[in-house]
């Protein structure tokens, strides 16, 4: 009994030893399975259960002005989709959601009926708008986040700017032009979650894809931008126009300053405009430039020494003919010197000269001006207008080309080539975009200004102001282009429109214009004005040189050219905004005056003797007139005036 | 014994009580093993209160997160409300119409350098 008892002890812990190491080794074996075989596929599986990936709503980069102030901004907003299935009343539902949304209620009920499980109910709505939906929580209606375009200032350069669509892709202007630089790509960030579904940043959270954007700075100027709306929309509404551009240029670098078309569009609801106003009609229209195009004449006759402004043309009193057609002036002239010919814009003036040129040689500073060729700007939908060979020419080509008629132009063209009369003769390439910066604001490229060519000498250029500046002085076509206090130089153009149905020219459409440059000795702006078939009158002079002027008149004091006669103040207190204001807001423009800007100021000569008055002006350069005996009472300009060269000083004596 | 039986055979068979050790040997080996039973429980709540406390970091930092992406986006907003309010139509509409302002003649600008 007892040895029985002893092997059945033995026994029963060799067979629990045994059963023990059998259930280790199913152990082993289950994690070997588990560990080893199926690592991969269990691993992906925790992971979906408790990794989240939470998508990032794709960015797109800003538009900026030069000045940095917005002009085109993304904003995440929410989209609302429903999962019909899962709608409980759809009667309810729908009412609710139309009413909110204002949308047709019948069309939701029809798209929700089709039994997809999803079903865009409308896309990018207000945060006002889904805070009301959210608060009624409708069950089968849910949000996405998606990205929208807002355009902070409505209409403010929107043919330069552009817009996007639904899906947040460039369609028109820099929008489009520079899309792959302005998208995002899409970004997902992936977390961990808990057994609740909470998010924790446990391991090492990480972002898929990067959102690598760059913001565009423009070198348009908001304010400039503005004043050349407002003044263009002012003018095509008072002559009853078709439409009409604008575009201020820096004639030293090709800076777009401003660039305005007419009728112009909302980018926030492009949709409701019609697409004709999408168009940018400053780089876009081709039309024949008229007389604008005769200081491209002159520049070529001066350069090429074939005329001097004071050789004189017989201008036919009015009818010349040329094979068989005959050319007309608007008004009958006699004999006129070359300057007179520019000042009083004759058509056969301009033609005799275009003659002396020879066609070959006039072909050449046209080409050299950049005329038939795209300026490459940078903007979509960019003409390049049309300028035939002269072996294409028939005989009268030659003469209607020379007051801008068989010839067609873009405005971008004729800017770009009037900058180059007034920066010294060099053609610089036009451009809008500044520098793309990334998203923290960190330039990744900017743009220089280019030069093309040297187009015509420092001495033409020069001689060509003073005959462009001829033609806003009295009695010249463009006298009421010159803003009080400035000096500028312009030409006029008014063109008579092709006829595209009859051939010819048409009886009574017309394109006016005014180009020009001011200041005359350090141009800032060359701006040119165009305005397509204003009513009542069609000069040039008449209906774009106002605009001109007013532009000009706003423009130039807010680049710190002051008129003559400008109150400058020193500022005792020594009080600067820079040091005491608000910290540096790039937006904000203060008062101040531009660096190298030498501005001459009438001194105060009250109480001084005549001797003391009279050696305090010296070297200024200005013609003093003197009247009485004594010490100084009164004086014009008064003290603190901007007083230029050659001004004339009045100083009156007493000696009581 | 006799039979064979080995000492511990023979104590469990026999019901007998093994020999007891000295008193003070038996307490100090107490003390010891107290001591590591004290530390491993105390290495283990400090490891769970490290473990609670990363994941209490966790929930922070993902609060945080979900917060700046929301001030962030607010931020933008009132970015994009500044600069709608700035919009110069606006401006100039609020200027003339309502506080009267007219744009001054030439003569009535003083630049103040």
């Amino acid at each position: 009994m007892k040895r029985k008892s002893i092997n059945w002890f033995k026994f029963r812990i060799i067979l629990m030893t045994g059963l023990i190491f059998i259930c280790f080794m199913l152990i082993a074996a289950r994690m070997f399975q588990l560990q080893v075989l199926k690592k991969e596929e269990l691993y992906r599986l925790a992971a979906q259960q408790h990794r989240i990936q939470i998508p990032i709503v794709p960015k797109r980069g800003t538009i900026y002005d030069i000045k940095e102030n917005e002009l085109a901004v993304s904003l995440e907003v929410d989209s609302v989709y429903a999962d019909p299935r899962k709608i409980v009343d759809l009667d309810k539902t729908t009412q609710a959601i139309a009413s909110v949304l204002q949308i047709d209620r019948q069309d939701l009920m029809r798209r929700l009926r089709k039994g997809r499980s999803f079903e865009w109910v409308k896309r990018k709505i207000s945060p006002e708008e889904a805070e009301e939906i959210k608060s009624l929580q409708l069950q089968g209606i849910y949000f996405l986040k998606e990205s929208r375009r807002f355009y902070p200032n409505g209409p403010l350069a929107a043919h330069v700017i552009g817009f996007v669509g639904l899906d947040s892709k460039g369609l028109e202007g820099v929008e489009y032009q520079y899309d792959s630089f302005l998208q995002g790509d899409n970004e997902v960030i992936t977390m961990v979650r808990d057994a609740r579904g909470r998010e924790i940043a446990i391991e090492d959270f990480y972002s898929k894809g990067g959102s690598n954007i760059r913001n565009i700075i423009l070198t348009l100027d908001k304010p400039i931008q503005h004043i050349a709306e407002v003044e263009l929309q002012k003018a095509v509404e008072k002559w009853k126009a078709k439409g009409g551009f604008v575009i201020a240029m820096d004639p030293s670098t090709g800076k777009v300053l401003a660039m305005a078309s007419y009728p112009s569009f909302d980018p926030n609801q492009f949709i409701k405009y019609r697409s004709k106003n999408w168009r940018n009609r400053a780089i876009s229209d081709v039309f024949e430039p008229g007389s604008l195009f005769k200081t491209f004449l002159a520049a070529a006759a001066i350069e090429e020494k074939v005329v001097k402004p004071s050789d004189s043309f017989y201008c036919e009193n009015g009818e010349y003919t040329v094979y068989d057609h005959t050319i007309h002036d608007s008004s009958n002239h006699g004999w006129l010197t070359f300057q007179q010919i520019i000042k009083f814009s004759s058509n056969i003036g301009a033609s005799k000269v275009g003659e002396k040129i020879g066609k070959e040689r006039f072909y050449q500073y046209i080409k050299g001006f950049g005329f038939g060729e795209k300026t490459r700007i940078g903007l979509p939908g960019e003409e390049k207008g049309v300028t035939h060979h002269p072996r294409y020419w028939v005989p009268v080509t030659l003469n209607t080309i020379s007051f801008g008629h068989g010839i067609s132009v873009t405005g971008i063209q004729l800017v770009t080539a009037l900058s180059a009369i007034a920066n010294g003769g060099i053609l610089m390439r036009p451009y809008v975009v500044e520098k793309i910066t990334g998203e923290k604001g960190q330039p990744t490229q900017s743009f220089q200004p280019v030069a093309i060519r040297r187009v015509v000498s420092e001495e033409t250029a020069m001689t060509l102001s003073s005959l462009l500046k001829a033609t806003t002085e009295r009695g010249g076509t463009g006298e009421m282009a010159v803003p009080n206090g400035y000096e500028v130089a312009g030409k006029t153009g008014t063109a008579q429109k092709p006829d595209t149905l009859l051939g010819g020219y048409t009886e009574n459409r017309y394109i006016s214009g005014f180009m020009g440059f001011a200041p005359i000795d350090r141009p800032k702006i060359a701006l040119l004005v165009l305005i397509d078939e204003p009513q009542g009158n069609n000069y040039g002079g008449v209906v774009a040189a106002p605009v001109f002027r007013a532009i000009m008149e706003k423009a130039l004091p807010y680049l710190n050219i002051f008129p003559k006669g400008t109150m400058v103040v020193r500022d005792e207190t020594n009080y600067s905004f820079q040091e005491e204001g608000p910290p540096t807001s790039p937006s904000i423009e203060r008062v101040r005056l531009g660096k190298g800007t030498q501005i001459l100021t009438m001194p105060d000569l009250t109480g001084l003797s005549m001797r003391n008055a009279l050696s305090l002006m010296e070297g200024k350069g200005l013609i003093v007139r003197i009247s009485g005996n004594g010490k100084v009472v009164d004086q014009s300009p008064k003290p603190g005036s901007i007083i230029e060269k050659g001004d004339i000083c009045y100083l009156k004596f007493s000696s009581s | 014994m006799k039979r064979g039986h080995s000492h511990w055979e023979r104590i469990l068979w026999t019901g007998e009580k093994p020999r007891s050790k000295p008193v003070a040997i038996k307490f100090n080996l107490l003390i010891i093993f107290a001591l590591f039973l004290l530390l491993f429980i105390g290495g283990s709540l400090f490891y769970v209160w490290t473990r609670i406390q990363v994941i209490q970091i966790g929930y922070a930092i993902s609060d945080a997160l979900k917060e700046e992406r929301a001030l962030t986006l607010m931020n933008k907003k009132l970015r994009l409300e500044i600069a709608t309010l700035k919009s110069y139509a606006r401006i100039e509409k609020i200027a003339f119409e309502e506080l009267g302002m007219v744009k001054p003649k030439p003569d009535q600008v003083i630049v103040i350098r």
